[in-house]
């Protein structure tokens, strides 16, 4: 499998920091909560304050379908390329996305737009908490993107449909990978078929109240393990 | 998005995973403990 060590998904809030008035800059909180959390929607935290520039973005209500039978599922292209039209995304502009600090809802916005083929898009490292525990500027004031247009393009190879899970639990060339916390598989009635599990907490390692990568090397260790590294694809549920 | 980063390109999300997959009760499941007993101790 071919490497990309120097590749690049982060931010520092420094780097931000230097940037947040770029005009091919649009800044999306992603920060999110269950509904049935305790933590505040996500919405009125952004309301009580956000990175000057930013935009809320609801992963659930603004980017996926909510129609049964099957709901939070990604935009289909058409919908999603209008969405992102509409918060000022177009081909030239760099997208950074950050949320409370755990990158998760951050990545599935991440991933979003890797998947719609545009690459100019960036995780806070830190996220909010980073942001601020750095002494950063803060606001409560709104802004609304010029619309543009933006053009969808799928990348198909970073999505899997049911059909191909289930081809893939007899596919010796592929590795599938469970990233849920165990009570959530237990709840759901259980696991894809085969799968290893590697829950997506323990890709993550504290740092003070927010969260990074671990290094490399470990997560390696587990990768050769399960014989992700010599895999011809992986699947993550 | 940690496996993109550390250079894995061939790696596709099943977008539905938590709903599609256990809505159908005909799909292929393991319980948390044949999933765990084939599982290698994740990083720490």
């Amino acid at each position: 499998m071919p490497r990309h060590p120097d590749r690049q998904i982060f931010v520092s809030v420094d780097w931000l920091a230097a940037h947040v008035h770029d005009a091919n800059l649009r800044i999306m909180d992603a920060r999110f909560a269950p509904p049935t959390a305790a933590y505040p929607r996500g919405d009125a935290v952004y309301a009580a304050g956000h990175i000057p520039g930013a935009i809320f973005v609801h992963w659930r209500q603004d980017l996926s379908t909510n129609t049964p039978p099957v709901p939070n599922r990604l935009l289909e292209a058409e919908a999603f390329a209008a969405t992102m039209g509409q918060y000022g995304v177009d081909a030239a502009t760099t997208v950074i996305i950050y949320d409370p600090g755990n990158e998760n809802w951050a990545a599935r916005i991440w991933w979003a737009l890797k998947y719609y083929g545009h690459d100019q898009v960036y995780v806070l490292q830190g996220g909010a908490t980073a942001w601020q525990a750095a002494g950063h500027s803060w606001t409560t004031a709104v802004v609304q993107p010029p619309p543009t247009t933006f053009v969808a393009r799928p990348r198909p190879a970073m999505r899997a449909t049911k059909a191909q899970v289930l081809q893939a639990i007899d596919d010796p060339a592929t590795t599938i990978i469970e990233t849920r916390q165990q009570h959530t598989i237990a709840d759901a009635g259980g696991t894809v078929q085969g799968a290893f599990w590697l829950p997506s907490t323990t890709v993550y390692a504290s740092n003070g109240a927010s969260r990074d990568l671990i290094p490399e090397a470990e997560l390696d260790r587990y990768l050769q393990a399960i014989g992700a590294d010599r895999a011809a694809s992986l699947v993550a549920t | 998005m940690a496996l993109y980063l550390h250079g894995y390109d061939n790696v596709a999300m099943y977008d539905g995973s938590w709903t599609e997959w256990h809505q159908d009760a005909t799909t292929p499941r393991d319980d948390v403990a044949t999933m765990l007993a084939r599982s290698p101790v994740p990083p720490p």
